[in-house]
């Protein structure tokens, strides 16, 4: 099975189910909010690194989690029963990779209610790419291509960009986001004298003019106000420690403090933006595995913070996302800043540019290079040559996953453990192998040469290449004295060769000659060597024929005669040394040899 | 007697020395001129324009730097010694090879009829036994006066131009850091120029590049460290292998330009060749019929800027093609052509456009406009965005005409076609 089959299935359940429930998503699906109140869009969220300290599939199975506590599957398990039970909450899914992996072991029934979820907007995909990409080592074709596919369905289409950790900022890649029709992006690294100056100017959201060349191109980008983690003392997750909202008849009972500590925290975040709009993201790294503690806290935050209107609080707060705020900023009618150049380089502190992941691990940065190669061949063959069997979609789906993965921040940029480099190298070279053998078969149709090889060698850069270094070269007999003929070359057996060589000349035209058939050997068969009598049927050694004695030779022998080989037979194998390979041939001899072969 | 025979072998030598203190080797494209005091590259001439470049190695010392941050402790330590060097000419390649120490070396390379110096660089294993991490960079000295500006490029598209020490809209702080802070990613090309000339670095993957100087660039080549940041990955950035630091090796291209309207567009093609090769195929037979490629399209047929991007199965009888303009506003302009021929080929019976990203038809997309400070008043309704062109919507009984394609420079249109 491959993901692309099950992610068009998905796309076709959507379409199923917009028909069944007539319900909303997108901008339609927005909360609403009021018009004299600051609204505090409350967006929870997981940021789930495709591999980093753990590698992909042990960060999506909770493994190793003495490393990191991180359990993808778990997280995707919690959040949707949460959602499932208060028609207003939200969440935003991000990696695609994770989803895809957790999508598809899930049962109809809860394909159906997630597909529900999607549907009313309450499980909303941002970003929605395979992975988080890298903005600064990344070349925009393995971008680009890592947007197909991951995306589906009109209410599963991503309408904003969520690159909330990556380490800098790209305008082409805001220009990549303008082209696939998204409204807006969102990030939160900057460097820190950009941000605090922007949010002394008010200019923490802009326009991003993302391209000189072509107009029209602008994306809405907005700075998160304090990075993409929660609010300082509001993390509800079991991965933190601060206080959850304790409301009942107890001695613990904060609601009072904790609704007086957010809202004060929301007066600042929006004392720097321009409209009545604010966005507070509640998530962090691998959050929500127990998501209940997560909602549950926020239900009440919401609750007790909204209950205050009553009395005059102008704080507005509920479930959102962040396409719903930038929905809320659109309405707004507001004006906004420019900006033409990039987020590069970042720092996040004084004395820290993050300049050295331009060059971090050189090698996997090649390595990525060469995989996006395999893929745009494969993909193109695939096509030229109409390639559609199973194992071809799934060999292709593979590597255009692995690439998808490789343009993760922590990938390409070189910012992930040894360990899970090593992984992703594996899986890169399981992948370009599987894609290597579309390419051939590709080929194979093409040209119409269906025992071709079309072997990929990626060792070239070091001129080393498997194939063509045991590739059997033609023997060159050209190499044999002059007057030696190759008199019979054939097969013997079905691993046997038969060879027979005459020196042609005779005793009063030519004279002994000795030559080293080593290299005839070695590209013939290369196993072993044996020397036969000169129809091939009996092995030389063994030979002994009747010797008859001739009158004029002296005494008559006193016992019956024979005669064997008047010179030794050749018999070696491959490992021998060259010298056994000699043949001396004399004026009309004719020797004959079996050559074994694998 | 003695003396006297002595004096005139060392007359001999200082005569052999003028005569030999540069090693030229080149081609009718490129010529190189190698110092051979120093065993360094000193001049290149190529495309009518002769500079004196001097590259060389060099690395910074740190016990700061960690995956993410380059963290300078200390001044660049250029390699002082000369290089080794034995240049091997043959008639389609000519090499300089350099050993510039224990383990460093390069091989310098021109082929006849490419229009590049190949800058083959081998770096490893680096050293730490002096317990500092290290950051090893390669730079290209010349003298041009690039007035504190270079250009990078933003994923492989469009140039940007960077001022050595300013942003934007702030000023950075780089009193600690005033090299690391002048750092940008380079993942196809970086280049510095005065009103003449233009000197040129494209790279095989993605790298950092930095101008510290007017007429030098710098490419960061390999990093090798001992310090654990306690915030990132917890282990040092140490790469093993075979028990010893990683040795990388990669490929950098130089170009030596005339500042001319249009003459990156060369840069450019570069670039693609650089990017996607082609790929080699290796099979015992190479009796291919001559008839089977005439079935294929004949993407040869676009025009010269046009990259095919994308071509791949979409879903069962989809195919996805995207079409790329290469080229910049200051290096092309709009091209049409009409891709009725390539479409007949791939059997297709309907094309429509999408998005880039091929989810969306191109018809429905419908973004949110947001109103610039300084672009007038203030609307009174929301805005939108809507395709800026016609989106291509054909079936195969309509004339070759529906099937025109316009792209203006670095634009990406992006098909899906139903075949057969």
């Amino acid at each position: 099975m491959t993901y692309l089959g099950r992610i068009l299935f998905l796309s076709i359940l959507l379409v199923v189910f917009v028909k069944q429930s007539e319900t909303v998503c997108g901008y339609e699906s927005c909360p609403e909010t009021k018009a004299n109140m600051v609204n505090i869009h409350l967006v929870p969220h997981s940021h789930n690194d495709v591999g980093w300290l753990k590698t992909v599939d042990q960060t999506y199975y909770g493994y190793k989690n003495k490393i990191h506590h991180a359990g993808v599957q778990y997280i995707l398990d919690s959040v949707v029963s949460q959602l499932l039970q208060d028609p207003n909450r939200r969440f935003i899914q991000v990696e695609t990779a994770f989803f895809a992996k957790w999508w598809n072991v899930q049962s109809e029934t809860m394909k159906k209610l997630v597909t529900k979820l999607v549907n009313e907007g309450r499980f909303e995909f941002t970003g929605g790419a395979w992975s988080m990409n890298d903005e600064a080592d990344v070349n925009y074709q393995g971008v680009i291509d890592q947007f197909l596919n991951e995306t589906f369905g009109s209410c599963g289409r991503p309408r904003v960009g969520w690159q909330i950790d990556t380490f800098g900022h790209s305008r082409e890649q805001a220009a990549i986001f303008a082209h696939m029709g998204y409204d807006g992006q969102f990030f939160s690294r900057m460097d820190h004298n950009d941000k605090d100056t922007r949010m002394n100017d008010l200019t923490m959201e802009m326009i991003w003019d993302a391209s000189e060349s072509m107009s029209g191109v602008s994306l809405f980008s907005g700075m998160l106000y304090n990075f993409y983690s929660d609010t300082p003392g509001f993390c509800f997750d079991i991965l933190c420690t601060d206080e959850p909202i304790i409301d009942g008849d107890s001695e613990e009972n904060n609601v009072k403090q904790r609704v007086d500590d957010f809202i004060s925290y929301a007066k600042n975040v929006s004392e720097v933006y321009i409209t009545n709009h604010i966005m507070v993201p509640m998530g962090g790294d691998f959050q929500y595995e127990d998501a209940k503690v997560n909602y549950k806290n926020m239900d009440k935050l919401i609750k007790y913070i909204n209950e205050r209107q009553a009395s005059g609080s102008k704080y507005n707060i509920f479930y959102s996302t962040p396409s719903c705020y930038l929905n809320s900023l659109h309405q707004s009618l507001e004006s906004w800043p420019n900006k033409t150049q990039d987020f590069f380089p970042y720092a996040h502190e004084k004395n820290s540019f993050w300049t050295g992941f331009f060059t971090s691990r050189p090698t996997q940065k090649r390595f990525e290079r060469d995989g996006n190669h395999m893929l745009q061949i494969a993909k193109q063959l695939s096509v030229l040559a109409n390639l559609t069997s199973e194992q071809h979609n799934e060999d292709l789906d593979y590597l255009r996953q692995v690439m998808g993965v490789m343009q993760h921040h922590d990938a390409i940029t070189g910012t992930e453990k040894q360990a899970v480099l090593d992984d992703y190298d594996r899986m890169m070279y399981e992948a370009i192998a599987g894609a290597s053998n579309n390419a051939r078969d590709a080929l194979r149709i093409l040209t119409k040469m269906p025992n071709g090889e079309f072997e990929s060698c990626l060792r070239l850069n070091i001129s080393e290449c498997a194939f063509t270094k045991d590739a059997k070269s033609l023997p060159d007999f050209n190499d044999l004295p002059q007057s030696v003929h190759l008199l019979t070359l054939e097969f013997f057996s079905e691993n046997e060769i038969l060879i027979r060589f005459e020196h042609f000349l005779d005793k009063s035209e030519g004279r002994v000659i000795s030559f080293n058939i080593r290299d005839i050997f070695d590209s013939l068969g290369d196993l072993a060597i044996r020397e036969t009598s000169l129809d091939g049927n009996m092995p030389l050694s063994d030979k002994k024929r009747f010797k008859f004695h001739a009158r004029e030779s002296g005494t008559k022998p006193s016992s019956v005669e024979y005669s064997t080989a008047q010179h030794k037979p050749l018999e070696a194998v491959k490992s021998d040394e060259a010298s056994l390979f000699a043949v001396t041939l004399y004026p009309m001899q004719i020797r004959t040899f079996i050559i074994k072969t694998e | 007697m003695s003396s006297v025979k002595n004096l005139a072998i060392l007359l001999a030598l200082f005569a052999s020395y003028i005569v030999q203190s540069e090693a030229v080797c080149g081609y009718e494209l490129i010529k190189l001129v190698i110092d051979n005091n120093t065993g360094r590259l000193k001049t290149v001439e190529m495309n009518g324009v002769s500079e004196n470049i001097d590259q060389t190695f060099g690395m910074y010392k740190t016990a700061r730097s960690c995956h993410y941050i380059f963290r300078q402790d200390a001044d660049l330590e250029l390699v002082e010694d000369a290089f080794d060097f034995t240049v091997y000419e043959g008639e389609s390649v000519k090499e300089v090879h350099q050993h510039v120490n224990e383990w460093i070396s390069q091989v310098i390379r021109i082929y006849e009829g490419v229009n590049r110096v190949e800058f083959e660089w081998l770096v490893g294993p680096v050293p730490i036994d002096d317990e500092l991490g290290k950051e090893i960079v390669t730079i290209f000295k010349s003298g041009i006066s690039s007035g504190g500006v270079f250009y990078t490029d933003s994923n492989g598209r469009e140039m940007m131009k960077r001022e050595k020490d300013k942003r934007e809209d702030f000023s950075p702080d780089l009193s600690e850091q005033p090299g690391s802070g002048n750092y940008y990613p380079v993942t196809s090309r970086m280049a510095l120029q005065d009103s003449s000339k233009r000197m040129v670095l494209l790279n095989d993957r993605s790298q950092g590049g930095a101008s510290l100087e007017d007429g030098r660039l710098e490419m960061m080549l390999h990093r090798r460290h001992i310090f654990a940041d306690g915030s990132g990955a917890a282990e040092a950035i140490n790469e093993q292998q075979f028990g010893k630091g990683l040795i990388a090796r990669g490929k950098l291209f130089l170009y030596l330009n005339a500042v001319e309207d249009g003459a990156t567009a060369s840069e450019r093609v570069a670039e693609k060749e650089i990017h996607l090769p082609f790929w080699k195929f290796f099979s015992k037979s190479s009796n291919i019929q001559s008839d089977v490629t005439k079935t294929l399209s004949d993407f040869n047929d676009l025009p010269q800027s046009v990259h095919l991007l994308t071509l791949e199965p979409y879903s069962k009888d989809e195919i996805l093609l995207r079409l790329e303009n290469f080229l910049d506003q200051t290096e092309g302009k709009v091209v049409s052509f009409s891709i009725r021929q390539i479409f007949d080929d791939l059997g297709g019976l309907e094309i429509r456009e999408t998005t880039l990203d091929g989810n969306l038809p191109l018809s429905d997309m419908k973004r949110l406009k947001f109103h610039h400070d300084d672009s007038g008043p203030s609307h009174s309704v929301p805005e939108y965005f809507i395709s800026l062109h016609k989106p291509l919507a054909a079936d195969k009984s309509q004339d070759a005409s529906e099937f025109s394609v316009t792209l203006k420079p670095m634009q990406i249109r992006t098909f899906i076609i139903k075949k057969e």
